[in-house]
């Protein structure tokens, strides 16, 4: 009978831990689709669900990243909309989850990467807080290139931010150019588990259109803003943002 | 057997049939509707709802509406989140066919901050958000020669009364402020160390990592002093090699950070050498100096963890320096000549007891001698100070920590020399007082705090803390409260007082000359303050009110009963500091209005202190040009210093006030990707105005010369590079 017990605890718990592992799904597809269609609700929805899983698994920090992940996105959202009090709200947010998220596995390299983007957002606020966090969003990004050097979205993290850095401080368009197309090269040959973060694909070659579009090269822009749609075609970004600047150019 | 394993295997399908049939059916379900409102009853759009114990949840409206529902019955928690607000928890009872309608109210939290905010009268320096002044701060402004005590000058209520970086605040003596590194106390934090204080601090800024300054008021934690506390912290365990390489017109160092097993062990060290003969040269003065100001300093620091909850630091620090300056005063010209090593070696150890309680211990020796030649005035002094600290601190809740600990200070002294009879006649030949004695001491300290969040706006830190010197058998029991307010999430108001005691040392309790049976000398401080911190711009206004007791007093009698513990004073006055920071400018400004009275030592009656400084105005300023360009600008004003024109006209007049403008330039960037180049350049005093800080007199105070600036307008400048 004890046999039994167990069998049907195991039995319950897959049942269960495959709840999770479809919530985690969904909702990693729900602030995708909420962030290229500009939408903050579905952004907010999915780190609703993402609270919600909280406990409930042994995968807290993957739940915490995706938080993070989310506050990530939606300070993105609130910078565009000038809503200081709510960037100062996400970012604090999310630095807290993506610390708890390391403190159950310090190893994590995505989380780390994940600190430098959110340091990156620090720095475009207050310039030259770059000389405070500079430091910290390098040694986060090193880190985390250390432990996962074939990341493709740690390239991706790396390449926007060189490509907002001036050269002079390590930063500069030759570099977010050889980052990015080593970020998509490496999302060519990646093979994500399901639950694992697999964003930013398109995103590679949205920022690579952007750099060619600033240089006046539309045609490699546009090459690479259509290689974001095939990948992606959801991203409302370039659908709606970019690729339209770009055809009125 | 095989019917038992069929029984067996019936039994399994089964259970596993009526447990998935109490997953999946269909069964009736409880409804829970409700508004969730915030601040001022606003409605609260996309507030997480959800269930604690399961998946099921929802998001508020627009209006705040929410609707959940429910096929359980029985006990259940919600758990209304959203960002920027506390989390709430509602048990509910959930009965069939028995709909719930809620009303809910969150409250804003606010952004939880150290100790330090409630307690008034407090600055920070340290890296990240919330802090006075960060690192760079305090490295770059104009005129602070990096050093942390001549920026702290820059703050309200810290008097300068010389162009050193002694620190006279509120009102109180520069030997009234405790200052502590590491837990360890320094009784001689100063570089070229005078009665005003000395020229640096001991410790440089690089060495680090955070640094807690109070005016006043101070919680028991960090210990008594009459006036206010400076703590600081050196930095842990480096995180990436790095080595650093300076040079400068008038020094020379080379450090470097490595850790030895990435977050097990790490060593960092850092040696300085200054001889200030090419800064001279460049900019005058040579004729002032018969040995030019040379000092070298070294430290070294091992951080091991052995494991996750432990820390282990030994600290290790040595500085030698040397000087030779034309001294002129109607008795006497010649050479000062002064010359002072110090060490300091400090074991400090963290450990994590259990998830809510740490414990930190620090067991240091700091050695101080010190010689100086003036006239007839000999010293040679020697001190050694060890220092064993331990302090305990409890979470009991998120709302409430308790802080205990306790100190022991054993003070080995051995002090020779003469010293005039009369202060102003220094001739060689002048009768002087010969002292050569050796003593020892024992302090000990104890204390509890607790710091209690009454609620998301009411803070409080209520301590006692008691003293006792040599087992004395009347201990000093000292309460201290603070409490703050807050009004909206950036504003606040905070009240502090407490009662501070401070043990005399020196002449005033030599067993040969002074009274060593001399009560402790007591003030008692009350503060006042608004403190407004919205993003990068903080506000504060604060008033405050000391006053002295028992401060030793020349009775002009001899033997034991020369000094009474009769003497008494006060002091008040009102602080204002602004820092904003406008992208390209940023920067602060400080005020301050003091009036400070006293009857003490050789002052038969209540007059002006010596540092009765009644405006101090400080702005400093840094424009940042192309990233990584910065113009720094330090303008101080200060009122005149009372000073003694004549035999019992004590303190009745006023120096000319201090005026002086500094300037200074730093360009930084980056030299293949990670290694960090700064190149700077200062020009101090850039009026070249001779302040003067005072005269000497003749005895019978016929004649007096000025003591004036030391320098004139002059250039410094320097790179430092940072490899890693």
């Amino acid at each position: 009978m004890k046999k039994i017990s167990i069998l049907i605890l195991v039995m319950v718990s897959l049942v269960f831990g495959q709840d999770i592992s479809n919530y985690i799904l969904n909702a990693k597809k729900q602030v995708q689709i909420g962030y290229y269609s500009w939408d903050e609700k579905q952004m907010l929805e999915a780190r609703a669900t993402f609270e919600r899983l909280l406990g409930k698994s042994d995968r807290d920090w993957l739940i915490r990243y995706y938080i993070a992940y989310c506050d990530y996105r939606l300070t993105t959202y609130a910078i565009n909309q000038k809503n200081k009090e709510a960037v100062k709200k996400y970012l604090q947010d999310g630095f807290e989850q993506l610390e708890q998220c390391l403190d159950i596995k310090p190893e994590y390299a995505d989380a780390w990467a994940l600190i430098s983007a959110m340091y990156g957002y620090k720095i475009a606020l207050i310039p030259w807080s770059g000389i405070l966090y500079g430091p910290k969003s390098s040694k986060a990004i090193a880190t985390a290139k250390e432990l996962e050097p074939n990341n493709p979205r740690i390239a991706l993290i790396e390449g926007i931010s060189a490509f907002h850095t001036p050269e002079q401080w390590g930063g500069g368009k030759e570099r977010a150019r050889e980052l990015l197309s080593k970020s998509s090269e490496l999302f060519r040959n990646d093979k994500p588990t399901s639950e694992l973060p697999d964003w930013g694909y398109s995103e590679a070659h949205a920022w690579l259109g952007i750099l060619y579009q600033q240089e006046d090269d539309i045609t490699t822009a546009k090459q690479h803003y259509l290689k974001a749609l095939e990948i992606d075609p959801g991203n409302g970004w370039v659908r709606y943002n970019l690729l339209p600047k770009l055809s009125n150019q | 057997m095989m019917i038992q394993i069929r029984n067996k295997i019936s039994i399994l399908i089964i259970l596993i049939v009526i447990l998935l049939s109490q997953i999946t059916a269909e069964t009736p379900e409880v409804k829970i509707t409700g508004y969730v409102r915030g601040n001022h009853q606003a409605p609260l759009a996309y507030v997480n709802i959800f269930f604690t114990d399961g998946i099921e949840g929802g998001m508020s409206d627009e209006s705040g509406y929410f609707e959940l529902h429910s096929k359980r019955f029985g006990q259940r928690i919600i758990r209304i989140s959203h960002i920027g607000y506390e989390q709430l928890e509602i048990p509910l009872l959930l009965e069939r066919n028995k709909p719930i309608a809620l009303a809910i109210e969150l409250k804003k939290t606010f952004v939880k901050l150290d100790a330090v905010t409630v307690s008034a009268s407090s600055f920070t320096a340290t890296d990240g958000e919330g802090h006075t002044l960060n690192r760079l701060d305090v490295v770059t402004t104009a005129g602070a020669a990096a050093d942390v005590f001549r920026v702290i000058l820059t703050l309200p209520g810290v008097n300068t009364v010389d162009e050193g970086a002694g620190m006279f605040v509120r009102g109180g003596d520069v030997s009234e402020n405790l200052i502590i590194l590491d837990g360890a106390t320094l009784a001689h934090p100063y570089r070229y160390e005078s009665d005003q204080g000395g020229y640096f601090g001991m410790i440089s800024p690089f060495l680090l990592s955070g640094t807690y300054f109070s005016s006043g008021a101070f919680s028991a934690k960090y210990g008594n002093a009459l006036s206010a506390v400076l703590a600081m912290e050196t930095l842990g365990m480096p995180e990436q090699p790095s080595t650093d390489i300076g040079v400068g017109l008038a020094a020379v160092s080379f450090g470097g950070n490595y850790p030895l097993k990435p977050n097990r062990l790490g060593l960092r060290f850092s040696g300085n050498y200054s001889n200030t003969t090419p800064l001279f040269q460049l900019n005058g003065g040579t004729d002032k100096f018969d040995k030019f100001p040379v000092s070298w300093d070294a430290n070294i620091s091992l951080t091991y963890r052995p494991d996750a909850r432990t820390n282990l630091k030994l600290f290790n620090y040595f500085a030698r320096e040397n000087l030779g300056v034309y001294y002129n005063s109607p008795t006497f010209s010649g050479n000062l000549s002064s010359g002072n090593d110090q060490w300091l070696t400090n074991l400090v150890v963290n450990r994590m007891i259990g998830e809510r309680t740490s414990l930190r211990s620090s067991l240091s020796i700091n050695y101080y001698r010190q010689k100086l030649l003036l006239g007839n005035l000999i010293i040679d002094n020697s001190e050694r100070l060890n220092k064993l600290r331990s302090d305990l601190s409890m979470t009991i809740s998120r709302r409430m920590k308790i802080n205990t600990g306790l100190e022991i200070i054993l003070s080995e002294l051995e002090n020779a020399g003469t010293y005039p009879e009369d202060a102003n006649d220094l001739r060689p030949e002048a009768p002087a007082i010969r002292y050569d004695n050796n003593y020892f001491q024992i302090q000990t300290g104890l204390y509890i705090e607790s710091e209690w969040d009454i609620s998301a706006r009411l803070f409080t830190i209520t301590g006692l803390r008691t003293d006792n010197q040599d087992f004395k058998s009347d201990p000093i029991i000292d309460p201290r409260f603070s409490l703050g307010y807050r009004l909206t999430e950036t504003q606040i108001v905070k009240f502090a007082t407490g009662r501070f005691h401070q043990f005399n040392q020196g002449r005033v309790v030599d067993p040969n000359y002074g009274n060593p049976a001399l009560p402790s000398m007591q003030a008692v401080h009350y503060v006042a303050g608004y403190e407004l911190k919205s993003g990068l711009t903080n506000l504060r206004i604060e008033s405050y009110y000391k006053e002295y007791s028992r401060l030793p007093l020349d009775s002009l009698m001899a033997g034991d009963e020369r000094y009474t513990g009769k003497g008494h004073g006060f002091a008040y006055g009102a602080d204002f500091f602004l820092k904003a920071n406008y992208n390209l400018i940023s920067g602060w400004t400080s005020y301050s209005y003091l009036v400070s009275k006293r009857k003490t030592l050789n002052y038969p009656e209540l007059v002006a202190t010596d540092y009765d400084i009644r405006h101090n105005f400080t702005i400093a300023l840094k424009v940042n040009i192309m990233t990584n360009n910065s113009i720094g600008f330090t303008y101080h004003y200060t009122s005149g210093k009372p000073y003694t024109p004549g035999l019992g006209r004590w303190n009745a007049e006023r120096l000319p006030a201090i005026r002086r403008l500094d300037l200074s330039y730093s360009y930084y960037t980056y030299i293949h990707e990670s290694n960090f180049l700064v190149f700077y350049a200062a020009i101090a005093n850039l009026l070249d105005r001779r302040n003067i800080y005072g005269y000497y007199y003749s005895p019978d105070f016929s004649q007096r010369t000025e003591l004036r600036s030391t320098y004139g307008r002059n250039l410094y400048f320097g790179i430092s590079l940072s490899i890693k």
